[in-house]
């Protein structure tokens, strides 16, 4: 039994690695990026922002500029609790503080115009000496942290004009398309060009005509400036980012983690990033969100099971008579019936007091004045206060009917056939026979025995309870797992999206080996040694 | 191994999770319970710094304190100086339109010390209520006014907010620019600034403070919290201010001239630069600057300001965070005229039929609703006899169109690169039935991209008729000829194109249903192609479609055309997508932004408007109306060109 638990649990690792390269390649080949749906949300877009700009500022802090597959790793890599290389540093208000990122050569330097010698080459990093004061040493990272972030998003603005220039030189000289539909350069498209100051224009720009010649000239030269700006800004961001690794290597904040093969190889925890939409910890947002998703399948599923699997044994003690048609098809015409639909009337015919029944509220799991309540029920000089509990239960009345009517049916329906092909088992005829008592056949021997497919749905349903429900979450305003999972995916929020697949994707394997186990506990034929 | 999971065993199984719950609810109250403590702790503590310093400035020594008491005095004096000469300034210049033809405010004849010499000094009107509420009948202070928002903010700190509920919860309130808009007129007013010099070459803008200022916590509002706000903190690239940089880039820097006098210096002569520089909200520097930017970045509810209102139990350990409830409560120390309710609430149900369930049950006072809710609600009378159920037009109203390519879509000219195309396929919309049967009769109809009804708006222009017999006249005439039931031009090619819209949208459908079918009287195939927001972008910027259809919002009564309208915009996927050149356009565009005369501007913006509606890059569609439920609770409920004032408001008896 420990091999194969050994043996599954390894195996979870490359089948976790599969789960999140595809939804990360998902993620990174679909249209649009971050901030574009953000700035198009419902349609209406927001005139007067420099939607370029801001792009460039995200892609850049969030590196979404690298091919997709260095990004997957890098992903892995900081979400791995073993480190490669130097170990990262925290600083007081316990953010992670990593190496200085390299700066990006500028786009076919050399090729097109000037030459790679133009830009200075990174230096060797020699650690700086720093105070005993640790208040100093943050001071000064963080100066140096700042005066390299300043001189490096400049260098993205003159890389950002350097493209928008080169793509007017282009159409200038008949080549569309320099910018790919993400706003990249596409190199090949300018392949085998140079520019030649003050050179000669194009036969093919000449043959449209004067005005084509000077806009091609007036383009060229807009190139050549914009390449002078951006080898100036190289070369002063380089600097800095020298002056901030040397910084950094002098450890100015204590290390995180545990060194296993110094300066190679470490053991520290795992970082699962910030949320590109809400700019919060993904980790905290998730820490959030799960317990109300537990709270209120916690208190869903046991429902089920309670009403499911009793009707089910019923049903197949009574089989064929009124009971099981009637109990089939209801549980059958709820599990038809759409969750929207339902909760939606539910809304308005359940909780709404005017034009209907008003005992329930809409949204939400508390009344504004819930902090003040007591916790339970009381009478205070005669009137009635309903208190925390049953406030918070008033509230997940709706949302919990919704999450539950359609489970009956699958539930009650396996345990019925489990049931049934047990009753004509030789064992059963046997115990019959020996005169037991017709309870005790049916609950010590065939629902005992019918156990293992309601054990499978336990294991499916199990997952799910973490993954929240979407459509529950949203007609109820529930800020759950559902509702978190559908905002990372309408705003591409990549490190939250991750971070949610990772975990869903583990409890699902775990769920499913725990089902294994439980086969083993509750069939004695099960073995896996 | 035994078989041991019985009925017993399950019925356990359930009692253990009913105990959970329980113990899970138990604890969740009592972490809610500890906030709360928490919160009343700090809003205590906040009282006593305030009393302590109150008391400090009482029992300070005989020499500090007569020091203390001239400058008081000095203070005093020069507070009322400044009362009076604004006072012959106003009586002086009374009838007179300023230098910066901003109606609603005076020029100095006199000079105060702070200012420049030689330009003249303007005092704007200090901001106002329209309706005083405490002239209404029923008037009386206190109260709460829970508002209902439909979409969830995941943060309220200023300049790092992202949506239109986190503006509606601090702007005004919480926090407060130098100036502000006149809910009725849309002219500037002055907020924390007392006066300004606004340079003739719109180059530099000189702000004087008002004394009295203070932030919620007491300390007063200086001209170094203009400088910081915007230099340390808006144009901090370690701070994720990114999308308020590109509308305050116009500012070139702040300089600070003494304690309570600022100046703006501008990169270039614009009409926008007094209204960005004006507008931008001032933060507290002392209280901003004691965070790293990663405490910031990753803030929910970091937010101090000097308005009248502050939040809740701000508490930088355990701040606000989503999904609870924002509260407001009156800011005490507030400097300038305090607003009647005690407290705003805001709360987020995203489900339109819920949020009108909750209003219904009295679990709210306001919500936005949609068309067909109001047009159900407005005819209810059980409703309205609870709610006001109010539609109107305003400066943020913004404007929906279909946008057609004038230009190559991936190298093939599009048949709309035709103006009389253009125009041909405006004659084809009944602009009335659309209005009618999607917009359920709300809303106007729209010929320009500017607001109905406000002045950059030409009254003149009306919408082109709904004329299928013009359409087939126009469309004749650019070679469209029907051939076999389809269009065709000479060169035999089928008039066929794609209308894009959003996933989603609830009025892009019906149009696409009935652009389709309109277009199929003419002989021309239309195929409704929806996409998701989320390549909305990609899908512009590329210029990836025929015709696409959207909103475009506003913040400000006066919009700058440059972006949307002039060919340099064409370029380098800016945002004038549908790749749409005129010559005289760029030259009203460059000649109305440097205008920096109100009514000159007006001219050339109307001039502007007809040079677009001759040549139809978009088809106008609509302004939809602002759509509020209101609950008869409150009383002095206006609208206003400006929305709503939240600060006239009270609660009825």
């Amino acid at each position: 039994m420990a091999a194969y638990l050994i043996r599954r649990l390894l195996l979870m690792i490359p089948t976790l690695i599969g789960i999140t390269f595809l939804v990360f390649m998902l993620i990174a080949l679909s249209p649009g990026g971050i901030g574009a749906a953000q700035r198009f949300a419902g349609g209406s877009g927001q005139s007067g922002v420099d939607a370029r700009a801001q792009q460039a500022y995200l892609e850049d802090r969030y590196g979404l500029d690298d091919p997709a597959v260095v990004q997957y790793v890098r992903w892995l890599g900081r979400i791995s609790p073993l480190k490669f290389g130097t170990r990262d540093q925290r600083d007081p208000a316990g953010t992670i503080i990593r190496s200085p990122k390299p700066l990006k050569p500028i786009a076919m330097l050399g090729e097109l115009w000037g030459t790679e010698d133009d830009l200075t080459a990174p230096g060797e990093v020699e650690p700086e000496t720093l105070s005993d004061d640790s208040a100093v040493n943050n001071a000064t990272y963080r100066k140096a942290s700042g005066a390299y972030l300043l001189a490096r998003l400049d260098y993205i603005a003159a890389q950002t004009n350097l493209r928008l220039a080169l793509s007017t030189w282009g159409t200038a000289q008949g080549i569309r398309g320099v910018l790919n539909n993400k706003s990249k350069l596409n190199e090949s498209k300018l392949r085998g060009l140079h520019i030649v100051e003050d050179g000669p224009v194009p036969q093919a720009v000449q043959d449209k005509g004067l005005d084509a010649a000077s806009t091609y000239r007036d383009a060229q030269e807009a190139v050549i400036q914009a390449y002078e700006r951006a080898i100036t800004s190289y070369n002063t961001a380089q600097v800095q980012r020298d002056h901030l690794a040397n910084v950094y290597a002098a450890k100015p904040y204590p290390q995180v983690g545990w060194s296993i093969i110094p300066g190679v190889l470490s053991l520290g925890p795992p970082d699962f990033g910030t949320s590109s939409s809400r700019s919060q910890p993904v980790l905290a947002l998730i820490k959030t969100a799960l317990p109300v998703t537990v709270l209120l399948n916690l208190i869903a599923i046991p429902i089920i099971y309670l009403i499911a699997i009793p009707s089910g044994i019923l049903a197949a003690t009574r089989a064929g008579t009124w009971f099981d048609v009637a109990s089939g098809a209801m549980y059958v015409a709820l599990w038809s019936i759409p969750v929207v639909w339902a909760g939606t009337l539910m809304i308005g015919f359940v909780a709404n007091e005017r034009s209907g029944l008003g005992w329930f509220y809409v949204a939400g799991l508390n009344s504004p004045e819930a902090d003040g309540f007591a916790y339970l029920p009381s009478w205070p000089n005669g009137d009635f206060h309903r208190g925390f509990m049953l406030d918070t239960l008033l509230h997940l009345c709706l949302p919990v009917s919704c999450l539950v009517y359609a489970g009956f049916a699958v539930l009650s329906k396996q345990t019925r056939a489990a049931m049934l092909d047990n009753f004509s088992a030789d064992y059963v005829r046997t115990a019959k026979a020996k005169g037991v008592a017709d309870r005790v056949v049916v609950m010590r021997h065939v629902f005992r025995n019918s156990l293992l497919p309601v054990i499978t749905i336990f294991a499916a349903v199990f997952p799910a309870m973490l993954a929240g429900s979407v459509v529950v979450e949203k007609i109820f305003t529930i800020p759950g797992m559902g509702k978190l999972v559908l905002d990372a995916i309408n705003l591409r929020d990549r490190e939250l999206l991750l971070a949610n697949t990772l975990m869903i994707a583990g409890v699902n394997l775990l769920a499913l080996l725990l089902a294994d186990i439980l086969y083993a506990l509750a069939d004695p034929r099960v073995t896996y040694d | 191994m035994q078989n041991t999971f019985g009925l017993k065993d399950f019925v356990v199984l359930v009692l253990v999770s009913i105990v959970g719950v329980i113990g899970f609810l138990g604890m969740k109250q009592d972490d809610r319970r500890w906030e709360e403590l928490r919160s009343a702790e700090e809003d205590t503590k906040q009282q006593l710094t305030t009393l302590i310093q109150i008391r400090d400035e009482i029992t300070k020594g005989n020499t500090a304190h007569k020091a203390a008491l001239r400058d008081v005095v000095r203070e005093e004096l020069s507070a009322l100086d400044s009362r009076i000469e604004k006072l012959v300034n106003s009586a002086a210049a009374a009838g007179s339109v300023g230098t910066t033809g901003l109606p609603g405010s005076s020029n100095g004849q006199r000079r105060p010390a702070w200012a420049r010499p030689g330009f003249a000094v303007t005092f704007p009107e200090p901001r106002r209520f329209v309706s005083d509420p405490e002239a209404q009948d029923e008037f009386q202070e206190g109260g709460e006014f829970f508002e209902l928002f439909e979409g969830q903010p995941p943060k309220i700190v200023p300049f790092m907010y992202a949506d239109v509920y986190g503006r509606r919860v601090l702007d005004g309130t919480v926090c407060e620019a130098l100036g502000a808009y006149d809910s009725e007129t849309l002219t500037l007013r002055g907020l924390l600034g007392e006066a300004w010099q606004y340079d003739p070459n719109g180059m530099w803008l000189r702000v004087k403070i008002q004394d009295a200022a203070r932030f919620s916590d007491g300390r007063s509002v200086t001209a170094e919290d203009v400088r910081w706000t915007f230099h340390d903190f808006v144009f901090n690239p370690e701070f994720e201010t990114e999308r308020f940089r590109s509308t305050l880039n116009v500012i070139d820097h702040v300089e600070v001239i003494s304690e309570k006098v600022v100046e703006f210096h501008f990169k270039e002569a614009v009409f926008t630069n007094l209204r960005e520089a004006v507008l931008m909200f001032i933060l507290p520097k002392h209280f901003y600057s004691q965070f790293t930017p990663t405490q910031l970045n990753q803030s929910t509810g970091l937010l101090m300001g000097s308005g009248p209102y502050r939040l809740e139990g701000l508490d930088v350990d355990s701040q606000w965070t989503p999904p609870r409830d924002i509260v407001l409560v009156r800011n005490e120390n507030y400097w300038g005229e305090k607003p009647p309710l005690d407290t705003f609430r805001y709360r987020t149900i995203d489900n339109y039929a819920a949020l009108l369930t909750s209003i219904e049950n009295g679990e709210g006072h306001m919500m936005r609703g949609t068309q067909e809710q109001f047009r159900l609600k407005s005819r209810d009378v059980g409703f309205t006899d609870s709610f006001y159920t109010q539609q109107w037009a305003n400066m943020r109203s913004g404007f929906s169109f279909l946008a057609w390519n004038c230009a190559e879509r991936n190298g093939t000219p599009t048949p709309f690169a035709d103006k009389r195309v253009r125009i041909a396929m405006t004659h084809l919309i009944d602009m009335e039935r659309i209005r009618r049967d999607y917009y359920y009769g709300l809303g106007e109809i729209c010929t320009g991209p500017f607001p109905v009804g406000g002045p950059q708006n030409s009254p003149d222009i009306v919408p082109l008729e709904y004329s299928i017999e013009k359409a087939k006249a126009l469309l004749t005439e650019a070679g469209w000829i029907k051939k076999d039931g389809v269009l065709k031009n000479e060169r035999g090619d089928r008039f066929s194109f794609e209308y894009t819209y959003g996933t989603g949208s609830t009025v892009g459908p019906k149009v696409g249903a009935y652009l389709r079918d309109q277009c199929a009287l003419v002989g021309i195939e239309c195929t409704p192609k929806p996409i998701d927001w989320a390549i909305y972008a990609t899908t512009l910027n590329t210029r990836d479609f025929d015709c696409i259809t959207l909103q475009w919002s506003q913040n400000n009564p006066e919009s700058d055309p440059n972006q949307l309208w002039h060919s340099s915009s064409i370029e380098n996927q800016g945002d004038n997508f549908t790749q749409w050149a005129n010559p005289e356009a760029d030259r009203l565009i460059e000649l109305g932004r440097r205008s920096l005369d109100f009514n000159e501007r007006m001219k050339v913006w109307h001039q502007l408007q007809k040079v677009i509606y001759d040549d139809q890059p978009y088809t106008f569609m609509m302004n939809p109306p602002w759509i509020r439920f209101i609950s008869h609770d409150l009383g002095n409920v206006n609208t206003y060109p400006i929305g709503l004032d939240k600060h006239e408001i009270f609660m009825l008896p």
